[in-house]
Parts: C-alpha cells; sequence; structure tokens
C-alpha cells in the first residue's frame, strides 16, 4: 500500500501503521486468535501469551523507531521490504502451530534480503545472495525438522520439544534437533553464524537498523518456546559470546564490529535459553529487549555517521566530536548500555543472565561469559567511540544527520536510560515472576570492577591495540605483554574468520555442488543420453551393413534365394 | 461332342468377371491397332470394363461354390480379393494416365489390357482350388508384370528391372512349379481337397516329397510377396518400374501371394502346418527386421517404400504363423488397408515425380508449402504405414498382433512392436522432409484433378477406417469365416 | 452399472468439452489464412474452456465413481466401448488443459509467424487429445489419444522450433514411441487376461496372478516412465523443452508430463498393485535420484530453457516420490503438485519465451538486471521462481509439504535425500533469478528488452492467481481428489491372493531380488 502515498502522507502513514502495530499489541488480550481450518491442519495465527507478548512489544517498539529513523529513505520498495520482515516477525512470535511459523520464517527471510540487495552495491547483491541462501538451507532444515515432528507426533501446533544431548537417537529427537539447527542458524550461532557480520554491514544504513532488531532475536523466541534447556544451547551460546568479541576484537568497520557484538550479545540469550532456569529465561527475554534497543541505537548511531561521512572504518574515522556531539551522546549511551554499565538498560538484564549462571552454578560458563562483557565494554563502549569521536582528527566534513534519525536515537537512548532506572515495568513483562533485584553492591561493584579494569586496559593498550608494536621497551611490561599475547591470540583467529567463515558458504556449499553439477551434467550428456543415442546409431549402423547386402547383381540375389531355400530346408529338416 | 460334360452354365456364370475382363483386355487391344480412339477413351475402356466385372463380383458374391470339377472355389473370401484387385487395377489405369504421357510414353493399348490380364491371373490366383490353376494364375500375372515393369522402353532403369524381374521370376517359378510337381507326386493330385483327403488318410507316397513340396511352394509364393531373403528382387525392381507400376506390384500381387498362401496353408495343410510354424516365425521375424534396417539409409523414396512393403509382407506372414479366423480377417483388413495407403503414396510419387528429379527424399523439402494438401495426404498415408492412431494402419496393426498374442505369441508381437518403432523413423523422414526442411528447389506436381482427388479420398478413407473400422472388420470376418 | 454415474445433464459435456476444439480445428482447415486464424483458435479454446466449466459445478466430491459417463458402442468386432468419464483424480487435468490452451494461443500470437494456420491446427488436435486422454475408460480410446498426442506435438516442434528442432523433434517421436509400443503389447495382454475387455473400471477388478502384473506392470512402465520422464531416460525431454516454440514448452510441461503420472494412477496402481508393491522401494530411488540428479543437472545450464526443462526433471521426480509414496498424503501431494509443476513450469516457459521474442536468446549470460530494465515483467518472473522454489503461501510448497511429508511416512532416508533435492531447487532457482534479474544490466540485450504489453501480463495474471490461490486454500483442489484417492489406496491394499502360475516364478524371483538390492533403504 505504500506506495500509494507520496511524502508527507506517505511518512505519516508508515508512522501510523507502526504506531498502530504498537497499540495493537498493547490492547492485545492472551488468548488464542485467527484458528484457521488448512488442508487437514489447523493453522493458528494468534497465540497470545505473556512470552510472544513481550516480545510483541519491542518487535513494535523497534518498528515504531526503524520508521521514525528510516522515514526519509525515497525508496518504496525499501519501506516495503521493512514492513514485511516486522510483520514476519510478528508472525512468528504469534505463530501457534510450526506451519504458521514457518511461513513467517521465510517471509522474514525473503524480505529482509532486500533490505540488502537495495543498498545496490554489487557487494551487498553478493552478501545478500549469500544472506539468502543460508536462511533458505535454514528454513529448509527447520522445514524438515517440522515434518518429521508431525510425521512423529501427529501434531504440528508449536510445542516445547527441547532437544537433550548432541546427538539425535530416535525420531522425536530427530525432529528436535534439525528445529533446533533450523533456529540456530537464524540466531547466528557459528558455525552457522558467518551470514550475520556479512550481510549487515552490507546492508543499507535503515535496513541494518532493522535486520539488527529482528532475526536473531525471533530466533531467541523460537529457541525459548520449543527448546529451553537443551543444554547443547549453552556451550553454543558461550562460544558465541566470546567469538563474537574475539571477532569484534579484530574488526574495523564499524557496523562489521557491531555485527559480531549481535553475535556475542546473542550467545548470552542462546547461552541463558539453553540453561532454561526461569530466573535465565527472564534474564534472556530481558536482554533480548534491552539487546534490540540499545543495538539499534548503536547501529543508528554509526549509520548516520555513514550516511553523513560515507565512511565507516574506524581507523578513517576521528575527532567527530567537533561535528556531530550530539550523535556521539546517543552512541556513547548506547555503547554502555551494552557493556552492562549501572543505570544503563544493559546492566539490569545481562547481570541478570549472568546470575543465572552464577545460582545455576556453571563457573566456567559464568566466567567466560564475564570476560567477554568486559571484552563488549573495550570494544563497543570505548573502541567505537573514541575512534569515531575522539582519536585522530581527520578533519573529516561532517554535521549531524537529519531529524528523524535523530529523534528515533532519542528514542532509543531514552529507552536505554529509562529502562536502566526504572527497570520494574519491564520486569513485570517477563514471562517468569522476577526475584531479581540488579542494583545491589555485589552487582554493582562485580561489573563496575569489570568495567574499570577493562577501561584501564583499554587506554592503556591503545597503541598496541591498533598499530604495530613499535613502542620502546621501558614501559610498563603489562600492556606490551597484553598486546602480545592479545594480537598472537587473534591473529590466527583472524586468518580463520576472513579466509574461512566469512566465505564458508563458497567453501561448504557452493563449490561442492557446483562441482557435483559439473560432473552430472557430463554424465547426463555423455553417459545417459550418449547410451540413448547410441542405440539408435547402432541400428542405423547395421542398416548400412544391410544395404551393402543390396548389390545389384541378379547372382546375387539368386545365390541368397538358392541360401534361403536350403537353410530352409534344414530348418524344415531339424525341426520335423 | 457335348461340352456340358465339362462344364456348365453354373461354371460359365462364376467366371463372367475373367470372362468380362478378358473382353474388355482384348477389345483395348484392338481399339488401340484400329487408330482412330484417344488414350483417354481407351483408359476409360478398359475402366468401364473393369467397373462391370466388379459389379458382377459383387453381385455373385455370397454362398461358397465349386466350380468346373473342383478347379475353382468361390466364396466370400475369394470375392474380397477379386474386389481388392479390381480396385487396386482401377485405381492403376487412373494414375497411370497422367504420368505415362509425363514420361513420354503415351498410353498404349497395351498397358491397360496387360493390367487387366495381371488382375484376371490374380483372381484365379485366390479362386484356385487347384495348384494348377493357382500356377495359371501366377504366371498370368507375372508375364503381364514383367512387361509393366520394362514398360518405359527409353529409361534403361526400366528395362534393367525389367529383365531381372524377369530372371529371378523364372527362377522363382521353377521353384513353385517343381513344389507343385512334387507334392503332385507325393499325394497323386493337384486338387487342394484331394490333397486334404489324402493326408487326412494318410495315403502319402512318401512325407519328405511333401515337405519338399510345400517347401517349394512355400518360396515360389515367398519370392512374389517377397519375404527375407527372396526379396532382394523387390528395390531394384520397384525403384525402376514406372511408378504406378510399382504401386500396382507392390499392393496387387502381394494381396494375391498371400491370399492363395492362406488358402494353401488354412484349407490344404492345415494338418501339417503346426510343423511349419517355427520356419513362419522365422521368416516373419526376418523378414520384418531385414525390411526394416534396409530402408532405414535408403535415399531414394522407391526404394524406402519397397523395403518397407518387405517389412510389411513379414508382419503379414504373422498372421499365417497363428492361421486362425481371427487371424485371417486381421489379414484381409491388413492388406486392403495396406494396399490403399501405398496405391496413394505411390500415386502421389508419381504425381511429383520429374525426369530426373522427386523420387529422392530431399526433393521433397518445403513440399508443405506449395501443396499443402497433396503433403497432409502423403503425411496420413505415412502414420497408416507407421501404425499410427488414428489412422487404419494402426487398426490394422493392432488386429495383427492382437491375433499374435491371443495365441500366445507374445514375444513375437514386442519383436513386431519394436520393428514398428524403427519404421516409423524413416516414415516419419518424409514428413521431417515435407514440412520441416527449408525448400531447395520447388517440385512442381503435375496436377490431375482426378488423381488429386482419389487421393484425397484415400487419404479421407484412412482416417475414417482408423475412426469406424466396424464395417470393414464385420466383411473382413465374414470372408475370413468362409474359409475357415 | 453401479460404479458408474451415467452423465445426467441434458448433453454430454464430456464429450462436448473433449472435441470441441477437433471441431475447431477441423472448420479451421477450410478457412482462409490471415489474421483471423487467431481470434478463431482463442475462441475455439475460450470455448472449451467455458465448456467445460459446468464439469465442475455438478461434480460430486462425495463418491470415487466415475461421473459423466457416457458410453456408446463403437468397434463391437472387438467389444470396444466408447466410454468416458471423470472421477477425482482426472477431473482437475481438463481445467488445467484448457486454461493452458487458452494461454498457448494467446502466447503464440506475435511469436508464430510463417504457417499460422497449421499451427494452431496443430495445437487444438493436441487440446482434444489431452483432455481425451483424461476423461477415456477405456484402455483402446486412451491409447488413441495417447498416441494422438505425437504427431501435433512433433509437428509443434519440428515445423516452429529452434535450430535443433528436427533432432528433437524425432527423438521426442521415437522415445515416445518406444515406451507407448511396449505399452501397445501389454494392452493386448491385459485385454485377454481381463477377460477380452478393455473397459478401465472392469479391469481394475481383476485379480492378475503375480507374475503377469509384474510383466504388465513394466510394460505400462515403460510408457509412463518415458512420458514423465523418469531418470535416466529423461534425455528427450531438455531436447524437446529447449527447441520446442514457447506455447509448445508450456504444453510439454503443463500437460503431457503429467500424462504419464496419471498413467501411474489410472492403470498401475489399480490394476497391478502387487507389482507395485514389488517395485515400491526401487521406484521410490529412481524417484529421489530423478530429483537429485535432475537438481544437479540443472545447476549448470546455460540456457534458460534448458535450465527449466531440467527443473522440470527434478520437480517430476517429486510427483513419482509423492505417488509412490502409497499413502494418502503422498498421493494427495503428487497430484496436486502435477497441476503446481504444471502452473509454474509452464509460467516460467512463458516467461522465458515473452523475453526470447525480444532478445531471440536464450543464454542466461546475455541478460542480467531486468529488474532495472523491465520491471513489470521481473514483478511476474519473481512470484513465479518463488513459487518453483516452493515459498510458504505459493502452492508449490502445498505440494511438496504433503509429498515429503508422505514420504517421511513411507520411508525415512528416502526423505531425507528428497530434502537435499529442495535445497538444490533453491540454489539453481534463485542462482537464476540472480543472473538474470539482479546482477548487473547487460548490454548485449538490454537495447532490444521492451516491458510486457497488456496481452502479455493477461496471459500471466491467471496463472499468478491460482499460484497463490492454491498456495492459500489448496483444498479447493484437495476435496476433488479426497474420496478418489481413498478408494485408489483401498483398490491398492485389496487382498490379493497371489497364485502364481508356471513360467513366471523366475519373475517372481527377480522381484524378490531387487527387493533384496534395495534393503539398505
Amino acid at each position: 500500500m505504500i506506495p500509494l502515498f507520496k511524502g508527507k502522507v506517505k511518512q505519516g502513514y508508515m508512522l501510523a501503521v507502526a504506531l498502530l502495530a504498537f497499540f495493537a499489541v498493547v490492547v492485545m488480550p492472551y488468548g488464542t486468535y485467527g484458528v484457521y481450518e488448512f488442508l487437514n491442519w489447523k493453522l493458528t495465527f494468534g497465540e497470545v501469551d505473556k512470552l510472544s507478548k513481550v516480545f510483541a512489544y519491542i518487535f513494535t517498539i523497534m518498528g515504531v523507531i526503524g520508521v521514525i529513523y528510516s522515514i526519509h529513505v525515497k525508496n518504496d520498495g525499501e519501506h516495503f521490504a521493512a514492513f514485511y520482515y516486522v510483520g514476519g516477525s510478528l508472525g512468528v512470535t504469534f505463530a501457534g502451530d510450526f506451519l504458521t511459523l514457518f511461513l513467517f520464517w521465510e517471509m522474514m527471510a525473503f524480505s529482509s534480503v532486500f533490505l540488502v540487495w537495495f543498498r545496490k552495491s554489487p557487494a551487498s547483491i553478493n552478501s545478500g545472495f549469500r544472506y539468502l541462501l543460508w536462511h533458505v538451507a535454514g528454513g529448509l532444515i527447520l522445514l524438515a525438522g517440522i515434518i518429521i515432528q508431525y510425521s512423529a507426533s501427529g501434531d504440528l501446533s508449536v510445542q516445547y520439544v527441547p532437544f537433550h544431548g548432541w546427538w539425535p537417537t530416535d525420531l522425536q529427537s530427530l525432529a528436535s534437533f534439525l528445529i533446533v539447527i533450523g533456529f540456530i542458524v537464524n540466531a547466528a550461532v557459528p558455525p552457522f553464524g558467518a551470514w550475520l557480520p556479512d550481510a549487515y554491514p552490507a546492508a543499507t544504513v535503515t535496513g541494518a537498523v532493522f535486520m539488527s532488531a529482528f532475526t536473531t532475536k525471533t530466533a531467541v523466541y523460537a529457541l525459548i518456546r520449543v527448546c529451553a534447556g537443551s543444554e547443547m544451547l549453552i556451550v553454543l551460546g558461550v562460544v558465541m559470546a566470546i567469538y563474537g568479541v574475539v571477532y569484534a576484537v579484530l574488526e574495523n568497520d564499524a557496523r562489521r564490529l557491531l555485527a559480531y557484538h549481535i553475535i556475542s550479545q546473542v550467545g548470552y540469550m542462546v547461552a541463558g535459553v539453553g540453561l532454561g532456569t526461569p530466573l535465565a529465561i527472564n534474564g534472556v527475554v530481558a536482554h533480548a529487549f534491552c539487546h534490540i534497543l540499545y543495538k539499534s541505537l548503536l547501529f543508528m548511531g554509526t549509520g548516520s555517521v555513514l550516511h553523513v561521512t560515507g565512511i565507516s572504518k574506524l581507523t578513517e574515522l576521528g575527532g567527530l566530536y567537533k561535528t556531530m556531539p550530539r550523535t556521539m551522546i546517543y552512541t556513547v549511551i548506547g555503547g554502555l548500555s551494552i557493556s552492562a554499565f549501572p543505570l544503563f538498560s544493559g546492566f539490569v538484564s545481562k547481570s541478570m543472565t549472568v546470575t543465572a549462571f552464577g545460582e545455576a552454578h556453571l563457573t566456567w560458563a559464568f566466567m567466560a561469559l564475564m570476560l567477554a562483557s568486559a571484552g563488549t565494554f573495550l570494544h563497543t563502549g570505548l573502541k567505537v567511540p573514541y575512534f569515531i569521536w575522539f582519536g585522530k582528527d581527520r578533519g573529516i566534513k561532517a554535521q549531524e544527520p537529519p531529524f528523524n534519525m535523530e529523534l528515533a536515537m532519542i528514542i532509543g537512548s531514552l529507552f536505554c536510560v529509562g529502562l536502566g532506572i526504572f527497570y520494574k515495568p519491564l520486569y513485570a513483562l517477563l514471562p517468569h515472576t522476577v526475584h531479581f533485584e540488579p542494583y545491589t553492591a555485589y552487582h554493582i561493584w562485580e561489573s563496575l570492577q569489570v568495567l574499570l579494569f577493562t577501561q584501564l586496559g583499554f587506554f592503556l593498550l591503545l597503541k598496541k591495540l591498533w598499530c604495530e608494536d613499535t613502542i620502546s621497551l621501558d614501559t610498563d611490561w603489562f600492556p606490551r605483554k597484553g598486546a602480545k599475547v592479545l594480537m598472537w591470540l587473534t591473529k590466527p583467529l583472524a586468518r580463520i574468520e576472513y579466509n574461512f567463515i566469512g566465505e564458508i558458504y563458497e567453501f561448504i556449499i557452493q563449490k561442492p555442488i557446483m562441482g557435483a553439477a559439473k560432473i552430472f551434467k557430463v554424465i547426463d550428456t555423455v553417459v545417459v543420453d550418449g547410451s540413448l543415442n547410441g542405440l539408435g546409431k547402432l541400428t542405423l549402423f547395421m542398416s548400412r551393413k544391410m544395404k551393402n547386402a543390396q548389390s545389384g547383381q541378379i547372382q546375387h540375389y539368386a545365390m541368397y534365394m538358392v541360401a534361403g531355400f536350403i537353410s530352409l530346408i534344414i530348418i524344415g529338416m531339424v525341426l520335423s | 461332342m457335348d461340352i456340358s460334360q465339362f462344364f456348365t452354365a453354373t461354371d460359365l456364370f462364376g467366371i463372367v468377371p475373367e470372362i468380362i475382363l478378358t473382353v474388355t483386355a482384348l477389345s483395348v487391344l484392338t481399339l488401340e491397332m484400329a487408330h482412330i480412339f484417344q488414350p483417354r477413351i481407351i483408359l476409360i475402356v478398359a475402366a468401364l470394363g473393369l467397373l462391370l466385372a466388379g459389379s458382377v463380383v459383387i453381385q455373385t458374391s455370397g454362398d461358397g461354390q465349386i466350380l468346373f470339377g473342383g478347379m475353382l472355389a468361390i466364396n466370400q473370401y475369394s470375392t474380397f480379393f477379386d474386389f481388392l484387385y479390381i480396385f487396386i487395377g482401377l485405381m492403376t489405369l487412373i494414375f497411370s494416365q497422367g504420368y505415362l504421357e509425363k514420361r513420354g510414353i503415351s498410353s498404349r493399348g497395351e498397358y491397360p489390357a496387360l493390367i487387366l490380364f495381371a488382375v484376371i491371373g490374380m483372381m484365379l490366383m485366390t479362386r484356385a482350388n487347384d495348384l494348377v490353376i493357382v500356377f495359371l494364375g501366377l504366371e498370368l500375372l507375372s508375364l503381364s508384370l514383367y512387361v509393366l515393369v520394362g514398360f518405359l522402353r527409353h529409361d534403361q532403369f526400366s528395362n534393367e528391372s525389367g529383365l531381372k524381374y524377369l530372371l529371378l521370376g523364372a527362377f522363382s517359378t521353377g521353384f513353385f512349379l517343381f513344389g507343385a510337381a512334387l507334392t503332385y507326386g507325393a499325394t497323386g493330385t493337384t486338387n487342394y481337397n484331394e490333397i486334404v483327403l489324402a493326408i487326412a488318410n494318410d495315403t502319402i507316397l512318401s512325407n519328405l516329397y511333401l515337405s519338399l513340396g510345400i517347401g517349394l511352394l512355400l518360396i515360389g509364393f515367398a519370392f512374389k510377396v517377397a519375404l527375407a531373403p527372396f526379396h532382394m528382387w523387390s528395390p531394384d525392381v520397384y525403384q525402376g518400374a514406372p511408378t504406378t507400376v510399382t504401386g500396382f506390384l507392390c499392393t496387387a500381387p502381394k494381396a494375391a501371394g498371400f491370399g492363395a498362401l492362406l488358402i494353401l496353408f488354412n484349407n490344404v495343410f492345415l494338418e501339417i502346418h503346426y510343423q511349419w510354424q517355427d520356419i513362419f516365425w522365422i521368416l516373419a521375424v526376418l523378414t520384418m527386421t531385414v525390411g526394416n534396417l534396409s530402408a532405414l539409409v535408403q535415399h531414394n523414396v522407391k526404394r524406402m517404400l519397397a523395403f518397407s512393403s518387405v517389412s510389411h509382407a513379414g508382419f503379414l506372414v504373422m498372421g499365417i504363423l497363428v492361421l486362425n479366423e481371427t487371424s485371417i480377417s486381421a489379414v484381409l483388413f491388413y492388406l486392403f488397408v495396406y494396399s490403399v495407403v501405398n496405391l496413394g503414396t505411390f500415386a502421389i510419387v508419381s504425381v511429383a515425380e520429374k525426369e530426373e528429379k522427386g523420387l529422392e527424399f530431399k526433393d521433397y523439402r518445403g513440399m508443405a508449402v506449395q501443396h499443402p494438401w497433396l503433403s497432409a495426404a502423403m503425411t496420413i498415408f505415412m502414420l497408416s504405414l507407421a501404425g499410427f492412431p488414428p489412422t487404419a494402419g494402426f487398426i490394422a496393426k493392432y488386429g495383427l498382433l492382437s491375433s499374435a498374442v491371443a495365441q500366445g505369441y507374445i514375444w513375437l508381437a514386442v519383436i513386431g512392436v519394436l520393428n514398428t518403432l524403427i519404421s516409423v523413423y524413416y516414415y516419419l523422414r518424409l514428413v521431417v522432409n515435407m514440412y520441416m526442411q527449408k525448400e531447395e528447389g520447388a517440385l512442381i506436381p503435375s496436377y490431375n484433378m482426378v488423381a488429386i482427388g482419389l487421393i484425397g479420398l484415400m487419404a479421407l478413407l484412412m482416417i475414417v477406417l482408423g475412426i469406424i473400422p466396424g464395417y470393414l472388420l464385420e466383411i473382413t470376418a465374414n470372408a475370413a469365416a468362409t474359409v475357415s | 452399472m453401479e460404479d458408474i454415474i451415467i452423465n445426467n445433464l441434458d448433453y454430454p459435456i464430456l464429450t462436448a468439452s473433449t472435441f470441441f476444439p477437433l471441431a475447431g480445428a477441423l472448420i479451421m482447415l477450410f478457412l482462409k489464412r490471415g489474421p483471423f486464424i487467431k481470434w478463431f483458435a482463442l475462441a475455439t479454446t475460450v470455448a472449451t474452456f467455458i465448456v467445460s466449466l459446468p464439469i465442475y459445478k455438478h461434480f460430486d466430491k462425495t463418491t470415487y465413481k466415475m461421473q459423466f459417463v457416457e458410453i456408446h458402442s463403437w468397434i463391437p468386432a472387438w467389444n470396444i466401448n466408447y466410454k468416458v468419464g471423470v472421477d477425482g483424480i482426472s477431473v482437475l487435468f481438463i481445467i488445467l488443459v484448457a486454461l493452458l490452451s487458452i494461454l498457448c494461443v494467446s502466447v503464440s500470437w506475435k511469436a508464430i509467424q510463417t504457417k499460422t494456420k497449421e499451427f494452431y491446427i496443430s495445437l487444438l488436435i493436441l487440446e482434444t487429445a489431452m483432455i481425451g486422454i483424461f476423461v477415456s475408460l477405456n484402455v483402446f480410446l486412451f491409447y488413441l489419444f495417447w498416441e494422438l498426442t505425437l504427431l501435433p506435438m512433433f509437428l509443434l516442434i519440428g515445423v516452429w522450433g529452434g535450430s535443433q528442432r528436427i533432432y528433437a523433434a524425432v527423438k521426442f517421436v521415437l522415445f515416445m514411441l518406444a515406451g507407448s509400443v511396449l505399452m501397445l503389447v501389454g494392452i493386448i495382454v491385459l485385454y485377454y487376461a481381463g477377460g477380452k475387455t478393455f473397459d478401465i473400471i472392469e479391469l481394475a477388478k481383476v485379480n492378475y496372478p503375480i507374475g503377469l502384473q509384474l510383466w504388465l506392470f513394466l510394460a505400462f512402465f515403460a510408457a509412463f516412465a518415458v512420458k514423465m520422464p523418469m531418470f535416466p531416460i529423461h534425455t528427450w525431454l531438455p531436447d524437446a523443452h529447449t527447441e520446442a516454440p514457447t506455447a509448445g514448452s508450456v504444453i510439454l510441461a503443463g500437460i503431457l508430463l503429467k500424462m504419464g503420472a496419471y498413467g501411474f494412477l489410472r492403470f498401475s496402481f489399480p490394476m497391478f498393485p502387487h507389482a507395485v508393491k514389488v517395485f515400491f522401494i526401487p521406484l521410490l530411488v529412481l524417484s529421489v535420484t530423478a530429483i537429485i540428479y535432475g537438481a544437479y543437472v540443472t545447476l549448470m545450464q546455460k540456457d534458460m530453457k534448458r535450465l527449466i526443462a531440467y527443473s522440470s526433471v527434478s520437480h517430476m521426480g517429486f510427483v513419482t516420490l509423492g505417488l509412490f509414496t502409497l499413502n494418502q498424503n503422498g498421493i494427495e501431494g503428487g497430484i496436486l503438485q502435477m497441476i503446481n509443476h504444471g502452473v509454474i513450469t509452464g509460467a516460467l516457459f512463458l516467461c522465458v519465451g515473452m523475453i526470447y521474442e525480444r532478445t531471440h536468446s536464450r543464454m542466461i549470460e546475455d541478460y542480467g538486471g531486468l529488474s532495472k530494465t523491465v520491471p513489470v515483467y521481473i514483478v511476474f518472473f519473481s512470484i513465479f521462481t518463488l513459487a518453483a522454489i516452493g515459498l510458504p503461501g505459493m502452492n508449490a510448497f502445498i505440494g511438496e509439504f504433503l509429498i515429503i511429508s508422505g514420504a517421511f511416512k513411507a520411508n525415512m532416508i528416502i526423505a531425507a535425500f528428497s530434502i537435499l533435492g529442495v535445497v538444490l531447487g533453491v540454489c539453481y532457482m534463485v542462482w537464476l533469478y540472480y543472473r538474470v534479474a539482479l546482477n548487473e544490466i547487460n548490454p548485449i540485450t538490454q537495447s532490444s528488452l521492451v516491458d510486457l504489453d497488456s496481452r502479455e501480463i493477461a496471459t500471466l495474471a491467471p496463472l499468478v492467481v491460482l499460484v497463490l490461490l492454491i498456495g492459500l486454500q489448496p483444498n479447493i483442489l484437495l476435496s476433488y481428489m479426497h474420496v478418489s484417492v481413498e478408494h485408489l489406496l483401498e483398490q491398492l491394499n485389496k487382498s490379493t491372493q497371489l497364485e502364481s502360475i508356471n513360467g513366471y516364478n523366475t519373475v517372481n524371483s527377480i522381484a524378490e531380488y531387487i527387493k533384496g538390492l534395495f534393503k539398505w533403504v
């Protein structure tokens, strides 16, 4: 419908739609709606409970923010895709049965890919293509899971089928295994996560904002729904959290960096889902809620820098605090939130998740997550702001982004701070009742300690992090050692990242398929078709041979006749 | 002396058609001697004679009767064949008119006369109830054919093929006569009924003689109907002969040959037929396959058709192999369809043919553009030969296969259909050339409205028979019923 | 007569809708050449469509019995009747034929410049033959129509086709015949084994001895498998599809391929249930081979038509897979997928044909960035691509879902492999779309590209409607087939006391051996 409207009207219309969606969710009572007979299955389009509703809230809020942020964009197609995308995620949230879920799942994939393609650079088209393949593959695995689920239980409603262990043992577990895989492809769990840092930076400025919010969180929702408490997820989640951070360390492109941070943050959530205790689930939901806000805020910030300057490489930016101070503030707020700084939204949610692990006495996971959050702070909280706004001034001409962008960022920041301070309403929304008080001395001390230590480290390691190690030996040994360690740690990883995982689809999907395809084609043309045509050729060959018998000489013909007569007699003799 | 002891009025009445035809033939010759008449008139006279004979044939058809003391047996079976021969003869005459003029030989009296004699000979063959009569008919047929084949006396191919046919024909006649003699030696008679009695009462001099005799007779027929390996003459002769004569040659004698052969084995040697089954299926398979394979790579349409007719003969042998009422009826149906189709095809070839051109496949390229109707007719004939539904060719083929399968010759049926598959290739080649190839040197058929009209009618007939064959099937069934 | 419902309308509707096009063709035979021919053809096809509509209005979905049956004595000498009727399985194809024929006429409007009269005549004859196949209840009649499809198609390919047309046309006919002549022998044998009748319903009641069943199954299989086409006898298809004119490709993909599958449903399943069970696993394996193999070969194609042609191999693999699962889901999915494939692939061929008209190139590398040059066209193209991929909400998804869920009931491993097929399907379609629609604009063809005109849009629109309609409300179609399919399964599972007649024991052991071969799945 969007193309129908022009100019201001269109913008107003879009905003209205978004807000409408939000209020629709607000007023939506719990229950089941839109049951719809399809083939011999019931399709349930509206399955509303606390869990789905909280996600619906954040999705719609995000929708509003995103629309505001992108309202200046002229390309109708982009809005179209964005709306489909949001709609898809909402659909997944409310889906009461696997078919519906799958339907919207695919809808998200196919609409979001356009957000990438609409940037129209060859790179973005390529990565969008990879993105699509990833998601379709994931979706099909999911479909397989659903089908098996159906033929195993004969029931298609979205139900709780956790997957235990590491390997499917029977039909049911095979089903849930495939379903989990399908979900975690969307959740960008390594090694299925390569699409995310590949696609998001390639997306349009506004598209990235949308994408940062929905795909992964929808997956998290689905995971909570279907397979909370699958042990496998804990490990994957923790690995994911670390992985994201580590690669963020190496990242230079601001938006790519943030993309990696999505991975690491989602890692928290996946791990939490894997844990599956009420506290963990609450933590996950809350974290998803806040994460969407501050991550989109960060994407908006960097996005506006990109929008204004056209640069997203950290090393090429710097000293923008003079030209776009307000944007800086928003971004820093986002950064502080993501690094769970007290009084910021990340704190109230992340600490909850982490504590859940503490209570579950999974110390290794606990420590790992702590470490990750330190890394997070190091890179998002400090590195991004520092390099963009402070650091060496490269005298880039820039000004504040358009108003609507800024407005969106303001809203986002307000949410971040607000939730950081008045967190009760959020907790009230959570599926399980909350007995968790973030602002205890312990929590604050713990996080502050981590954060401050990191901060210290950051400023000490500043040079080592990005310049070559040229510092003379007389400085303190720790930073240098640290730097060495860090470099030593990260260089090979860097190689892995850029040589393999980024192009994983090249090596694991495309090459084998294409290779096999080549072979098969040869087989088809040479062997199969050849043999069939060969029959015909053989016939023709025999026929030519036979033609030679037709010499035209009467005596030959007579000879043939006599021969025929004799053989006839012989046959007669033999037979009678 | 009283000649009535030799034959009676009924006898004479029975052979009225032959008489009519003989008279016509002679009168045509005399007309030609007196140089007063146009070729057209001669043709018309001959045609009238044929029509008259035909009507008489249809009149006299009915209950089987034995004439001339067991020399001739007239029944619906023979009537069917008589009708077929007359039809073929008539068509040939009509088509020949334009063709001979084109080939520089204004229709002489002897041409129609020879055709008429050939028809008489064939009628005798299928009416015969005595080996001697069969031989008589065979010779009468052959002699007139020898002349007809070499009729284009300016054309060396024609002469060559005439000579070939004569020599090989004489050779095969030798076989036939020797076979008849041996049979006589074995059974002491040449009359069918008495031979049957002799075999039944086992008053046979020597089984070996009898077997040899049958074998030789079979070869005699095999030559006439061009069964492998006695078919070698056919492509050369077909190619050289005047196209209309070729049309006559590949339809009428085949019909006559099979007609007589069926009678021979069904009425006379039925007792010992089962001993011959292996030979028959070997002949069938050999003939089908050789015919088809040789036809595949021909460039000359007439040669291709010659080989195709060989393969069709192979199909027909299936009917003789099975040899029961259904199969005989199927053979009759097949013969009728086959004759009509081949007449039509050769008519088109003769119309299209030029001095040097018109005989190669490539000469037909792009024919569909100028002569859509002619090409459509040709296509229908080709499909009918290939046995595509809904043409009569399919019904005919189906009948034979069905009768074979009913007797448990499933594998033979399979070989048969596979042969059909091969044959489709060369039949469609003509269609491909007419419709799908770029044109090279347009072919300008010499239009003769009557001929074109008749061709169209034949094509239509093939379609109609393909969709509602019921009536003809009844006729053939009745005809078959009278002999078995 | 308890198992058929005589046509109770006041006119013979099936005969009418079958022979209407033929009548049109005959009249056209005597019309003058000229633009009027087109309109006449269009009118005939549309009229046929309209004539066939009441079938759906009066169709009784609650019975498996043959409906609108007409019986007339035809060739008494061989006990052959003219008997037509439809049940839930065949009824849907009639409308498909009628619809696609209209589209074929409309798409050939400009494309066919030479010998237009002959073109439309063969097209109409073809339509009659195709409808005839689906309505005939007499094996002889069926075979008649079956063969009747060959020649018009042969002409369509050979006369109006591409550069390799003659090779393709002859290949097509020879392949088809190779199958159908064997079927002919099978039919004759069936005739005697089934008590000298050609009546399909009567024949289906007989219990044939097992050995005979195996042989007959193979005989019919030859014809159907070539038509489908199943691996490894599919190679006529890419040639035929590629060389045929657009209308020809559409008919081929839309209907002719379905005839084989329909044959399985109409003959093999009810008449040779035991044989079907013997060849159960091998057939599944064959189908899944076709799926994956076809998909792989498709990936490498450089010629758009060829690509789509090979994708049909893969898709028809899904159809056979569905049919041979031998359970309700699978078979219904199979039938539905036949329709879907007809719609989608037909539509894709139309799309390719339309740009081919403009650029006279089918090579993928000659295109690129069409989304910028011809947006309207790309809208349609995208819809059909997504449908072909099996996007939820589009028709193919329903079919594939039913088929695969049926397959999982039938055999785990096979089903898993078929999923791989789906993945590959996405790969080649998306890749095609990417190269043609996205990419950067290709200068070679850019100049000659103009967007669709109203006629072409009108041609494609109905298919879009079908795609979405079936995708969102498949019950519209499925409701027709439920009962019939249930009945089919009953026939399939009817207890056959397997008396084995001597001579066929060898076959039996062969069958057992075949079973043994495929134990691993």
